[in-house]
């Protein structure tokens, strides 16, 4: 097993290298000189620009810009630092905290809906409640994070406030702690809810259809046992896969949520980072989503073998 | 505590009368199973005999209660196990003969066995719901259990997963687990048709003696006439949801008193017909959903006479344990065609 | 005969005790697996809905003077000091921030989020489905490459990856083409697995490997052969993510890396009016309904032709 984690490692260099070379190109097109940016209204003294440009590495091919920032990266865990000298981790420090605790709070409460649902809808397959829990993921898949965003925060925000009189779920920010993250997690979870929900009913459904569970029938277990232990162990693990991928997937697509909701998280950083040209904050963030999402999936591989022994990773 | 109690008397362990099973499905109702009789005795083995889709077992699932209904349905019938009717009991009691009383071993062992638990934790389960022993307890009977079926180095073996047995390891299991708690009667659904034959034999001899020491009732069902021979005491031959034929196994060897049977046995090859060309029964089993008016087998038989179209065959008694379902048992009987 | 239907093969167990003799036709070829699943789709209430939506949509779209009566390119219709005002006659949706027709606004909307959806599919489907369908078929090296790229692109979170393209050609005077090329580049992999896996499971089968011995060439096999039989799948994947898009460029748009003013969008529109929404609700309900209803339609239709050409998924 360490062997294959060592080997899955290894490969995923390359894509680490291509996926950052390739942003670090786009950000590099940028347009608009960052310097100059740097210095505002004032026009910029051309002797301190040139020092500057030196320093940041501005006169060098790409590829030797790409090959000082990525040795920084990988060798000292060195993110740079931004043209107004602070350093870019410092940046991004807090900033993940605030998107990781938003990723995690969808991630629960996907892992608790759509579970919950659809293990609901497999037991009453094609029973009038099955119909509608499909017909409400459908909904839940069409309704974009920046529609659904808006009306809840709008609905359970203001309005439920003002009609209960009930402050429970803050429209803004992340001064309330944990409360503050339960509506934007929501919103962030929406779609994959859904996923998961037809996930879980199709995966319990199949696995209800399999011999082992005829088996277990036959042994005389009483049916709850068959479902719970038999049926459910099986259909866990394509669920348990989809929600450790999901984690990279929510963090690099919390974004609007961030926005919609003024949370202070990668997402609004690197927002405002396109915009003020932060080119370091930039590569950094994408940076880190992609070792996430190499590491998310690795992750994943890892525990489809300790979920299903049939798999040996050698 | 167990629903069913009472002597025997005049009834056999097993019986099932007149049972009917339907599936309701879009293309409209399939009748699988269409008035099958047969019972098993204490010790007794009865083989099933027929082709995919002639009922057996859909019968055999019906014994179980471990058919899925809806789509299936019973509208007619009575499986009687020591004179209870098992269909009019409720869900809870069945639950506690299934397993208990009557067991079964299915034909694909690597399918049939939950490929996530260790093969211990699988047969002590038996012990650690139905008898509520404790887990140490329970996994020690299932090392005996496997010593029993003969799984070499079974204490090291307990945790091992499905997976990582042979064909016929695995059904080994599959029996240790069905034998557990001593069931009355034991329902094995072609058990050996997945293996090599060498593990056949093997594993046909394993069910004769655990069924000698234990005098458990056998329903072996099977499509292969060559695995039936040795063990069966005797056979019920099915063709599309009806036994055309029942009998002493000699008899039925001896003499076939049915054209399928006939037609089944001739399909053997065998040592001195070497050489000339093997018997095949003419066209293809028929469509449950249409099955012919009349004798369900006329299509394809060789006897066929005109009222073979209009009228179905009773199962005619053609001695106090022999019967034939075919209008003209006797021209069968005496070989000529 | 083989098994064509997407999904790999469907395996029988060896006795069913029900016998299905619709299926050998099913299973017979292609040809019939197109019909069939017409045939199945056409008496489908969910394909139905879905068809009537889109086509009023397109009537939008391509019409859209049809609907309403005001220009909304004209500057003239605005007047700032009803800004917000609520319904009206002549103005059945109120108007926005800048004193705009809503109604107007809305209609005009679909345009580009239909030329931008159906755009962005039809692209990625061409780029993924090409590349997925050589990588397949060669296999070995080119394999390895392709699928190493399109893993560096997957790595990279689609809707930042998008936000920064967005960002960095912004002045490129592209438009909606640019939103296009944004969501393509970040879009085609997940064509390419599909195509890929498919063209890999048909390249095994029987009637390839007999064409391939009867001397056919590389092309012949991979467009005659391969191709209508992995065809399946990426229609599939294609109208399910077409939803995927609309509501991407929305996202895009509201990030303001999307569809530029003059153009109208729904997402610029959210956008616009998240500004004032707790006092005026309307503005920006009026385009999330509508975009919703168009993700839902495509969403719908995607279900309804998954649930057509892959009877096993159901």
């Amino acid at each position: 097993m360490g062997r294959y984690i060592i080997r899955r490692l290894l490969q995923s260099i390359p894509v680490l290298l291509g996926a950052t070379l390739l942003i670090f190109a786009i950000v590099f097109a940028l347009p608009g000189d960052p310097i100059a940016a740097l210095a505002g209204e004032k026009r910029a003294d051309p002797n301190i620009v040139a020092i500057l440009r030196e320093q940041y590495h501005l006169n060098d091919p790409l590829l030797l810009q790409y090959w000082y920032y990525i040795s920084g990266v990988i060798f000292r865990a060195d993110f740079g630092v931004t043209f107004a000298d602070v350093p870019v981790s410092q940046i991004m420090a807090g900033k993940f905290q605030v998107t990781l605790n938003l990723a995690i709070t969808a991630l629960v409460i996907e892992a608790l809906i759509g579970v919950g649902l659809g293990l609901w809808a497999a037991l009453k397959r094609g029973k009038a409640i099955d119909t509608m829990i499909l017909a409400s993921t459908l909904l839940l898949i069409s309704v974009p994070t920046l529609v659904s965003g808006f009306v809840l925060q709008f609905l359970l925000g203001v309005r439920l406030k003002l009609w209960t009189g009930l402050d429970i779920f803050p429209i803004a920010g992340i001064t309330e702690g944990f409360r503050s993250y339960l509506l934007p997690g929501f919103v962030l979870a929406g779609v994959s809810i859904a996923y998961l929900t037809r996930l879980t009913r199709t995966s319990l459904a199949e696995t209800l259809r399999a011999d082992y569970i005829r088996t277990a029938t036959a042994k005389g277990l009483p049916r709850r046992r068959v479902v719970a232990r038999h049926g459910l162990r099986n259909a866990l693990i394509p669920l348990v896969t989809f929600l450790g991928a999901d984690l990279g997937n929510l963090m690099g697509g919390a974004v609007i949520t961030e926005r919609i909701f003024n949370l202070p998280g990668i997402g609004n950083q690197l927002f405002m980072s396109v915009y003020l040209r932060e080119q370091p904050v930039v590569v950094g963030i994408v940076t880190i989503l992609v070792l996430i999402y190499i590491l998310a999936n690795l992750a994943v591989d890892v525990m489809y073998a300790v979920l299903d022994p049939r798999i040996r990773y050698e | 505590m167990l629903p069913v109690e009472g002597g025997l008397g005049n009834e056999p362990l097993l019986a099932v009368d007149n049972l009917h099973v339907e599936f309701h499905t879009r293309a409209g109702i399939v009748r699988a199973v269409n008035g099958v009789s047969y019972t098993v005795d204490p010790g007794e083995t009865l083989a099933v005999l027929g082709e995919s889709g002639s009922g057996k077992s859909v019968t055999a699932q019906a014994i179980m209660g471990i058919l899925d209904m809806p789509p299936a349905s019973i509208p007619k019938g009575e499986i009687r196990f020591k004179g209870t009717d098992m269909l009019k009991l409720s869900e809870e009691a069945r639950t506690q003969v299934r397993g208990q009383r009557i067991a079964m071993i299915f034909q694909d062992a690597l399918s049939a066995l939950n490929p996530v638990f260790t093969v211990g934790w699988q047969i002590s389960e038996m012990f650690r719901v139905h008898r509520g022993m404790s887990k140490g307890d329970a996994m020690k009977k299932a090392v005996e259990l496997m010593d029993r079926v003969r799984i070499p180095a079974a204490r090291q073996r307990v945790n091992d997963y499905p997976h990582q047995f042979s064909g016929g390891m695995r059904q080994r299991i599959m029996i240790a687990m069905s034998i557990a708690l001593d069931p009355e009667v034991l329902i094995a659904d072609e058990p050996t048709t997945a293996l090599d034959v060498t593990v056949q034999a093997q594993i046909m001899e394993l069910l004769a003696e655990l069924q000698r020491e234990s005098q458990m009732g056998l329903i072996l069902i099977t499509h292969d006439l060559g695995v039936v021979a040795d063990v069966a005491d005797k056979i019920a031959v099915m063709y599309a949801g009806r036994i055309v034929e029942n009998a002493p196994v000699h008899d039925i060897y001896r003499a076939p008193a049915h054209p399928y049977t006939k037609g089944l046995l001739e399909s053997i090859p065998r040592v001195d017909q070497k050489g000339q060309d093997l018997y095949a029964i003419k066209g293809l089993p028929p469509n449950l959903l249409e099955l012919p008016s009349g004798c369900s087998f006329n299509p394809r038989c060789p006897y066929r006479q005109g009222n073979c179209e209009t009228d179905v065959p009773p199962l005619h008694q053609i001695s106090g344990t022999r019967g034939s379902a075919c209008h003209y048992w006797r021209e069968v009987l005496d070989g000529d065609r | 005969m083989s098994d064509i239907r997407p999904g790999g093969p469907v395996i029988a167990p060896e006795e069913t005790p029900v016998p299905k003799p619709q299926k050998k036709e099913k299973a017979a070829k292609p040809a019939s697996l197109w019909s069939d699943a017409w045939h199945d789709l056409r008496r489908r209430p969910i394909f139905i809905i879905s068809l009537c939506i889109i086509a009023v949509l397109a009537l939008m779209a391509l019409w859209p003077s049809l609907f309403s009566s005001v220009d909304p390119f004209n500057a003239r219709t605005c007047e700032l000091a009803t800004a917000r005002q609520g319904p009206s006659t002549g103005h059945p949706f109120g108007r926005d921030n800048l004193g705009c027709d809503l109604y107007a606004r809305t209609i005009y909307g679909a345009a580009n989020s239909l030329v931008i959806g159906i755009s962005t599919t039809v692209f990625a489907a061409l780029i993924g489905g090409l590349m997925g369908l050589i990588a397949g078929f060669f296999g070995g090296g080119v394999d390895s490459v392709a699928s190493r790229i399109t893993e560096i692109f997957f790595a990279i979170p689609s809707i930042l990856g998008a936000l920064l393209i967005g960002s960095t050609f912004r002045d490129s005077g592209w438009g909606i083409w640019l939103v296009v090329a944004a969501l393509t580049i970040l879009g085609w992999p997940m064509t390419f697995r599909i195509m890929r896996a498919a063209v890999i499971t048909a390249k095994s089968q029987d009637f390839v490997v007999a064409a391939r011995a009867l001397g056919a060439g590389p092309v012949r096999i991979m467009f005659r052969h391969l191709l209508p039989n992995a065809l399946a799948p990426v229609i599939v994947v294609a109208t399910i993510n077409l939803g995927g898009f609309i509501a991407a460029e929305a996202a895009l748009s509201y990030l303001g890396v999307g569809v530029q003013p003059p153009e109208i969008s729904w997402g610029l529109m959210i956008a616009d009016a998240q500004r004032r929404f707790l006092e005026a609700p309307l503005p920006l309900i009026f385009p999330a309904v509508f975009l919703s209803i168009t993700v839902l339609a495509f969403i719908m239709l995607g279900d309804a032709v998954r649930d057509a050409l892959d009877p096993k998924l159901r």
